[in-house]
């Protein structure tokens, strides 16, 4: 020990003064005696007042030896206390009178000492732990001392608000660095996903360009086509006309023929008649010149006949010529429509390719944009995770928004019961998208249940909430992934089946 | 061993200014108790001195808080409770008590340290009807320490249902 005060410290006056005095006691009475004796002689008697004052002085040694014990023991509480220790006590200390109390209130005073100690020291060793419902007791302690306490309970509300705050920041720090990282990168997927529409849409428009120009050509060959069908169509018309001509002229040649037929008839009957007379009359010689006139005259009618006949044939030539001239536009007509009709042809198929073109890519274009419609409400229900963790209170409906399981969202209907199922159910990669996405909804269930509790109370809770919605984002990523993957799959698989199907058809 | 107090209904009330002190050493005999306890108690310090603290336990408390009380001091943390006391006439009170460890430069603990409040009355309505049926739980199961872990279940059950521990349910009763 080598403190300064040590050395202005008193000797223990006390103890030497009562040991002299019990000495002076024991000694003195027993001094007289002996004096007494040698001055006067021996007597018994002589003993008993030095014996009496012996016993006295050991009893009186004993007693304030114990006081001073209990002395010595509160001036070392004492000593302790200056260096910073209250813990220690006096006790038995009983029947000692002001000693005792000097003990006593010694104690107590140690007792309120460090109760507002401890106080101090717990309240704000538990506040740096951030636990700021352990507020500092004051009841029982004496005026400075509590009111001491009532201002480290202020300074305890202002540090719990700064904690709260410093928290809520952190917090919401935390969610929104984590919540633009990856909302930037599903806007980027959705992004692809749009372009890739884009792009099949510029497709499917410069298909149904090139058909509206083929169209348009075919629609001038169908213009021909028409005007060449409506000139057959005359021409055909005015060779029904030759062809009656024709059948009313035969008539009258077979008219003319029955004519030449009679006077045929009549002349050799004539004729006929003409060589009895002559036989018979040789000498009238004279009626066969009569019937020589008569044969004359019917040779004049046969000669006009034929001549008839000659003008009838003539005309029917020419109607021949007419019609195998008409005849010969027809051809050259219907050859002309050939090559048409050709074009005609192949332009169909070409029409028939385009519009087949046409619908394989809508129907991509229509996938891809499903597919974006669910990455964006798989993108809006993390960002009402978001709201909901960040602060519950405020935020119930997007609390209540996110309380759906993995069936029930509108990415969980079309995956298990509507077109998702229906077109994907084959591909492979269908199957794998389940188990991210319930991992996705467990996860923000699991951080709104822990953003409920007390988490400005607990750091730890802060750091359990960002990891639960990392996790979260790491599922949501998959789950991005694997829509990307079911669109290309599919794309690939129908571009498959248009090709199978158009080799087969060739 | 003393013969124990037998408990009657009659209650002693500690002042609204009044602290009870005691310390015990780490295996929870006294080393020290303030005057307050003396006289509220009814005991001298020589029959404290050195005596088990279960000196003023009464038999309505149930077994499983001081389990509690104990589990929660091993961790080296402080305690909140409610207690009610057995004094040596057999009458009680209640008190609203914190107990630290003690503990040494080394981070040793070296004893434990207790100060009580009066507990309020509304919070005492609370709590009595929760330890009576703790401990009716820990009297009908099979064994002592079966009946705990019921009782301790019980309690967990409770609390759990509002949210909080027994420290913070404690805390908001003292007010
Ligand atoms: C510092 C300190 C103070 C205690 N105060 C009380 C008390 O006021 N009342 C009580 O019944 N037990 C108190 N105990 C708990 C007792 O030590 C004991 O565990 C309890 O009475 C149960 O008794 P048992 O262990 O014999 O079952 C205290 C313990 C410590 C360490």
């Amino acid at each position: 020990m080598t403190d300064r005060s040590e050395r202005y410290a008193y000797k223990p006056f006390l103890r030497t003064q009562i040991n002299l005095l019990c000495s002076g006691t024991v000694l003195l009475p027993a001094g007289f005696a002996v004096w007494q004796g040698v001055a006067w002689g021996w007597h018994w008697q002589l003993i008993l007042l030095p014996l009496a004052m012996a016993a006295l002085a050991g009893y009186s040694h004993f007693a304030l030896h114990r006081y001073l014990d209990a002395i010595g023991r509160i001036k070392h509480v004492l000593k302790k206390c200056r260096r910073g220790e209250f813990h220690h006590r006096v006790t038995r200390v009983h029947a000692m009178g002001e000693v005792g109390q000097i003990a006593w209130e010694l104690n107590e005073f140690l007792d309120l000492c460090e109760a507002y100690f401890r106080e101090m020291t717990t309240v704000f060793t538990r506040a740096g732990n951030g636990e700021f419902h352990r507020r500092a007791l004051g009841h029982g302690l004496p005026g400075q001392m509590r009111n001491s306490l009532k201002y480290a309970n202020l300074a305890l509300e202002t540090m719990k608000e700064n904690h709260e705050q410093q928290l809520a920041t952190r917090l919401s720090h935390s969610l929104h660095d984590l919540n633009t990282g990856n909302l930037v990168s599903n806007l980027k997927l959705c992004q692809k996903d749009m372009v890739q529409v884009t792009e099949i849409l510029e497709d499917v428009v410069a298909i149904a360009d090139a058909n509206a120009n083929a169209a348009s050509e075919s629609k001038a060959g169908v213009d021909e086509v028409r005007r060449s069908v409506r000139d057959i169509a005359a021409k055909v018309a005015s060779a029904a006309r030759i062809i009656e001509d024709l059948s009313a002229n035969s008539q009258q040649v077979i008219n003319s023929l029955s004519i030449i037929t009679e006077i045929a008839d009549q002349t050799s009957l004539l004729a006929l008649n003409a060589s009895i007379e002559a036989a018979r009359a040789g000498e009238y010689g004279r009626g066969f010149a009569v019937v020589a006139d008569e044969v004359k005259a019917l040779s004049n009618r046969t000669k006009e006949a034929a001549v008839e006949i000659s003008k009838i044939l003539q005309s029917f030539g020419d109607s021949v010529d007419a019609i195998s001239k008409e005849a010969g536009e027809s051809v050259a007509l219907a050859e002309r429509m050939q090559p048409l009709v050709e074009t005609f042809s192949t332009r169909f198929g070409e029409f028939e390719q385009a519009s087949h073109r046409t619908i394989v890519q809508a129907t991509n274009a229509q996938e891809t944009s499903f597919s974006t419609l669910v990455k964006v409400d798989h993108i809006i229900y993390k960002q009402n995770a978001y709201l909901a963790v960040s602060d519950p209170e405020a935020n119930v409906d997007e609390g209540k928004a996110i309380a759906v399981d993995n069936h029930s969202c509108r990415l969980g209907k079309w995956y298990y019961e509507g077109t998702g199922k229906e077109r994907f159910s084959g591909l492979p990669s269908y199957r794998k998208l389940e188990k991210p996405h319930e991992g996705v909804h467990r996860s923000a269930h699991r951080a709104l249940e822990l953003a409920h509790q007390d988490w400005k109370a607990n750091r730890h809770l802060i750091d359990d909430i960002v990891a639960m919605m990392e996790k979260m984002e790491k599922s949501s990523l998959e789950v991005m992934e694997i829509l990307n993957q079911m669109n290309e799959e599919s794309i690939a698989r129908r571009e498959r089946q248009e090709q199978e199907s158009s080799q087969a058809s060739s | 061993m003393r013969e124990r107090p037998v408990p009657k209904d009659q209650e002693i009330k500690l002042g609204e200014e009044e602290f009870i002190v005691s310390k015990t050493d780490t295996t929870g005999k006294i080393t020290y108790a303030n005057r307050v306890f003396m006289e509220i108690s009814g005991y001298g310090e020589r029959e404290l001195l050195g005596v088990q603290h279960n000196i003023i336990r009464h038999p309505d408390m149930p077994r499983a808080l001081f389990k509690l009380l104990w589990d929660t001091l091993k961790e080296k943390k402080e305690f909140f409770g409610f207690v009610k006391n057995l004094c040596k006439d057999g009458s009680y009170y209640w008190v609203f008590a914190n107990i630290t460890p003690d503990i040494d430069n080394e981070g040793r603990v070296v004893g434990y340290y207790s100060v009580r409040r009066q507990a309020p009355i509304s919070a005492i309505r609370t709590v009595e009807p929760i330890y009576r049926e703790m401990v009716r739980i820990e009297k009908g199961a099979g064994g002592v320490k079966q009946g705990i872990a019921k009782a301790q279940g019980y309690l967990q059950d409770l609390l759990q249902s509002k949210r909080t521990d027994y420290e913070k349910f404690a805390l908001e009763l003292y007010g």
